[in-house]
């Protein structure tokens, strides 16, 4: 993955596809979750892995495009250099976008957005090590 | 999506409200602790676990 700290702030939260679906769905723990890595002064790293295919099931592009072009967000394009770590995370989290989000986050030190958090509870010693879980939105709130 | 008030690119309430998510103090309070306690689970060691099952060396001390 290419440099993924562009503005020399640490990336302190990764969205992975199912948190870029959550975006596009308009989830408003989400976004609680992005203005606290703004108040940390932090990055949220979207891998394109993630973000392409969340394209597949988000209807408004147009809302991954605010997302993407935020200050406090940075896309991240694979250069190939690490996917050996890439491929040892695949058996662990079974889908290669899932891959390439956990690779980031653990390389990061950083915690991984997601609905899904049993995806990632092989690569963790016990549950939640690095994994903050998406909760519904209650009824009405958007 | 309603009328965003500040830098969608610069302001992060501007651009949640630009793609209709309107978000409180209280979730964001939220927010803040649910981060703190991933944060406070996360310890070097863990880390440094998870790092090895991917070929990673373990951080610095």
């Amino acid at each position: 993955v290419s440099d993924p700290n562009p503005h020399l702030r640490p990336v302190t939260l990764v969205l992975d596809t199912s948190a870029v679906v959550a975006f596009g769905e308009q989830s408003v723990h989400v976004g609680e979750v992005l203005v606290q890595v703004h108040e940390d002064h932090a990055i949220a790293a979207i891998p394109v892995a993630c973000l392409v295919e969340a394209s597949r099931v988000v209807p408004h592009w147009d809302l991954l495009e605010l997302l993407l072009h935020h200050d406090d967000t940075v896309l991240l394009a694979e250069d190939g250099s690490d996917w050996r770590q890439v491929a040892k995370a695949l058996p662990f989290v079974g889908d290669y976008a899932s891959a390439v989000c956990a690779q980031v986050a653990v390389g990061q030190g950083a915690a991984l957005l997601t609905r899904v958090p049993g995806r990632y509870e092989h690569l963790e010693e016990e549950p939640g090590d690095f994994i903050v879980e998406i909760h519904p939105d209650p009824p009405g709130s958007v | 999506m309603s009328q965003p008030t500040g830098d969608v690119r610069t302001d992060m309430r501007a651009m949640l409200n630009a793609a209709g998510i309107e978000v409180s103090d209280e979730g964001v309070e939220r927010a803040r602790e649910q981060m703190a306690e991933v944060r406070a689970r996360r310890t070097p060691e863990k880390l440094n676990a998870m790092r090895a099952k991917l070929g990673m060396p373990p951080l610095p001390a």
